[in-house]
């Protein structure tokens, strides 16, 4: 049977934009998880205001360098598919996984802010929350790209 | 009454000098995973990708894709 009636062919391959998303659910999972632990294990009061802004500032730097190392891999391991614009399902993908993400985005930062003033938060755990707000966010729209690729899209 | 919408893209490409999902997605402006999750009937193409199926094939949407009945398959 010629390749093109074989299944292998309609089978192989996941989508660059999917690849993507499991790159971007791993690195937000272990970086942000891994400084969010960091940062709460910190002994109160010892978690200076400069400290957070490196651990925080090393977090983002950590995972850019990833996210750029897995994009360049990608880009050469398929350069067409690299550079060829969304089509329709992958528009329509984004679409349903930021709207997942904006709604995910909305309820924690609501609960976040029913929550807070009962604790007395300091000003470094409101931001702690507002980027675990973010972080959370951010895998429910990898999660939402991931699951539309593979069910639905 | 579960139905599904099916598809003979993969019979057709055959048919057209054996076209691969990447040189069919290539016309249409899909990528080739598009054109293969449209066979596989888990994405169903817009109107326009529709349109532009038949066209390459030269046949009408209603040939190339129609509805089948879930208990059926």
């Amino acid at each position: 049977m010629n390749a093109c009636m074989d299944n292998r062919e309609s089978d192989s391959a996941m989508p660059l934009q999917e690849k993507r998303a499991w790159l971007g659910l791993a690195t937000t999972t272990l970086v942000y998880g891994g400084f969010l632990i960091e940062t709460l294990n910190t002994t109160p009061g010892a978690l200076t205001l400069i400290r957070f802004i490196l651990l925080f500032t090393l977090a983002m730097i950590v995972q850019s360098v990833i996210l750029a190392i897995g994009n360049s891999i990608f880009a050469a391991r398929d350069p067409a598919g690299f550079k060829a614009p969304l089509d329709e399902r992958d528009l329509l993908v984004a679409r349903r996984s930021t709207t997942a993400a904006y709604f995910t985005l909305m309820t924690v930062v609501f609960l976040l802010g029913l929550a807070l003033p009962h604790y007395a938060a300091a000003g470094w755990q409101i931001t702690l929350a507002a980027i675990m707000a973010m972080s959370v966010a951010d895998i429910v729209r990898s999660l939402a790209i991931i699951i539309n690729y593979r069910r639905h899209g | 009454m579960a139905e599904r919408l099916v598809n003979d893209i993969r019979t057709l490409r055959f048919l057209s000098g054996e076209m691969t999902q990447g040189e069919l997605g290539a016309r249409i402006g899909l990528t080739r995973q598009t054109v293969a999750a449209i066979e596989q009937g888990r994405y169903s193409p817009s109107l326009e990708s529709a349109l532009r199926i038949a066209r390459i094939f030269g046949k009408p949407v209603e040939e190339i894709f129609r509805w089948e009945d879930g208990a059926a398959g």
